[in-house]
């Protein structure tokens, strides 16, 4: 497929960012009104934003077939996500602007806009290669944020850490891409006629499979799964809090993006390899963050560990969707990406006010600090309460209807009477998540009531608010969006179904159509494989 | 037909671009020296280029995959490039704060 001039249209968000994030980067060096950058970066996304609501939101008013253009893929789906990426993206330049060190400022903001450009690619393609770049244009940046401007042996190490065990991750999952070409003779994950890894990959044999695996690998490592979750806590706590609420969110963001397009529409033909793997994936990511997070002190480890069981939640729906039994209106991908705006806002609002509490003019660390800071700061607290609770999953938070969409999309294959062996798997993940739940809402609850119930112990300086207008804009704006989606779930709902419904349209290629005629790798005829003796 | 006596096929790069890829992971696990860590992911990643290379070449297989494999391994080496920069960066600073570059001198989170 050739790209016509119209990709430049769709592509003129990501465009813009990378220029422009480029842009800050050199010409920071120029500058000297450090502070200057983070507004730069701010209007540099809203100006991205507008560049997309102008190009493609009147298209997707209505359910569609996606629209192909290159290697993306333009549908409802992609939209929302970008959306959130671009939302996230604001969000984490709020919280650089005043937490890191004034001299790396244009640097810091130039690296966050092209995560946030690296996060929306990602949620849009539909090509292995695009995806393997998208998500390296997200980490690479990732890298260099963790390493700029901290001076301590533990941000040295928390660095060194991240960096080896993600350029692993992208080196296993380059890996499996390269397995999953060769088997498919393709990358492209649809295309709704001919030569795609939906109908290549029936034939494609051990091959697929392995590739398929190492593939799992490297989207694991990003999404932070057990058992490629192990580097969260001690990466968490060896950097800022905008780094971690970074680290929470964008690889995250990214890889179940890649994670639901190549499962959900790439693999759906080969279903019953896919969902046993995300069940058990998802049932283990969720217990085991949840219980080690039941004895954590830290509130960077608690907050890693909260992160590794959502991403249970997460691989819960994917899971739904993958086994095919997700019934409309509990769609499993519409279910995650309500999930995903819930978790994204009530993670980065938490992180921006923790940033904002100091404890002399250090940030403040663990859970003992924060005893009785209701009473000197009521109304922080009550933020740093709702973000908590809303990830506890109390009603009427947005957390609630969240946790609720993914249980009803597992449950759902159920409820409508299938017998399949999936859906009684399904029903059993549902259970371990319902109990990951309460599990869930026993720490979230602790640290709730050390904020109100806590007494200061004497041996530390009482934590104190840090004022900074962008942490308290950031708190602010995600509390109400996260009590707002928590009232009025109708628009994001809507949204989120029509990002399910061009998924399903994309799914229902006719495949069995091709299965009887599966498109062999033909490396086994040694006559057409020969390297040329004579040269 | 005896492997060693047939043509060169696909199989046998595969069987190259296996090996590197144990060889990298290996050496990822068991190297201390942060530099000696990232030559690991160098194989790992030119493990994969071989792979690449093999499946797209128009030599090796009957049907014409065009030239992605090729443009892969370019787009392959140039993000390996990137990371190297970044990996002297990060081993510098290491250096900086623990004197050493020995990866597992580094004990200061756990818990």
């Amino acid at each position: 497929m050739s790209s016509d001039l119209g990709t430049i249209g769709w592509l003129l968000p990501e465009l813009w960012l990378i220029v422009a994030g480029t842009a800050i980067v050199v010409c920071g060096a120029f500058c000297p009104a450090r502070r200057l950058w983070s507004a730069v970066s701010l209007v540099v996304l809203a100006v991205a934003g507008g560049l997309l609501c102008w190009w493609e939101a009147a298209r997707w008013l209505e359910p569609q077939p996606a629209l192909l253009s290159g290697p993306l893929v333009n549908d409802p789906m992609a939209f929302l996500w970008r959306h959130l990426a671009l939302l996230a993206g604001a969000l984490f330049v709020l919280l650089a602007a005043c937490h890191t060190d004034e001299r790396f400022q244009p640097e810091i903001q130039g690296l966050l806009v092209l995560v946030t450009a690296g996060t929306m690619l990602a949620a849009r393609a539909n090509e292995l290669v695009l995806a393997f770049l998208a998500l390296e244009l997200v980490s690479v940046p990732t890298y260099a944020l963790l390493f700029l401007g901290g001076r301590s042996r533990a941000n040295a190490e928390a660095t060194a850490k991240y960096f080896y065990l993600s350029i692993l991750a992208s080196a296993v999952f380059l890996f499996g891409l390269g397995y999953l070409y060769g088997a498919a003779g393709t990358t492209w994950i649809y295309l709704p006629e001919g030569h795609s890894l939906q109908q290549a990959i029936p034939g494609g044999g051990k091959l697929a499979l392995v590739g398929l695996s190492l593939v799992l690998v490297g989207l694991g490592f990003k999404v932070a799964a057990v058992p490629f979750h192990f580097y969260a806590p001690d990466v968490y706590q060896g950097t800022s809090y905008t780094n971690t609420a970074l680290l929470s969110v964008a690889p995250k963001l990214a890889g179940l993006a890649v994670l639901v397009r190549l499962l959900v529409v790439g693999f759906q033909a080969a279903p019953a390899v896919v969902w046993p793997v995300l069940v058990v994936l998802a049932a283990v990511t969720m217990t085991l963050g949840n219980v080690c997070a039941l004895w954590q002190r830290n509130l960077r480890r608690l907050m890693a560990y909260s992160s590794i069981a959502h991403s249970g939640f997460l691989l819960m729906g994917v899971a739904a969707s993958a086994a095919g039994l997700a019934r409309e209106p509990f769609g499993g991908v519409a279910a995650v990406s309500f999930y995903l705006f819930a978790y994204s806002l009530a993670t980065i609002g938490l992180f921006a006010a923790f940033a904002a509490v100091k404890l002399g003019d250090t940030a403040v660390d663990g859970l003992e600090h924060l005893a009785g800071y209701s009473r000197r700061h009521p109304w922080h607290a009550a933020a740093i309460a709702v973000f908590l609770l809303s990830l506890a999953g109390v009603p009427p938070l947005a957390g609630f209807w969240a946790k609720l969409g993914v249980f009803l999309s597992a449950l759902s294959g159920f409820i409508a009477g299938e017998s399949a062996v999936a859906a009684r798997w399904l029903l059993g993940l549902a259970v371990v998540g319902a109990v990951n739940a309460a599990i869930g809402a026993a720490y979230y609850l602790r640290v709730v009531a050390v904020l109100y119930f806590g007494t200061p112990s004497g041996s530390h300086p009482p934590a104190q608010m840090h004022v900074a207008w962008p942490l308290q804009a950031a708190v602010v704006f995600c509390a109400v969006l996260v009590v707002g989606l928590g009232i009025h779930q109708r628009p994001l709902s809507t949204w989120s179904q029509r990002a399910e419904q061009s998924l399903s349209m994309q799914s229902a290629v006719d495949v069995p159509a091709k299965r009887a005629e599966p498109h062999r790798v033909s490396w086994k005829e040694p006559s057409s494989l020969t390297l040329p003796r004579s040269r | 037909m005896t492997p060693w006596l047939g043509p060169i096929t696909v199989s046998h790069y595969l069987t190259v671009g296996a090996v590197l890829f144990v060889a990298g992971v290996v050496c990822m696990a068991v190297k201390r020296n942060a530099l000696g860590v990232l030559m690991g992911v160098e194989l790992v990643l030119n493990g994969a280029n071989v792979n690449f290379v093999a499946f797209g070449s128009p030599l090796l297989r009957s049907t014409s995959l065009g030239i992605d494999g090729q443009l892969l391994a370019l787009f392959v080496i140039v993000l390996a490039a990137a990371e190297a920069a970044v990996a002297l960066a990060i081993a510098l600073n290491f250096y900086n704060n623990f004197a050493t570059i020995d990866v597992d001198r580094a004990d200061e989170l756990k818990g």
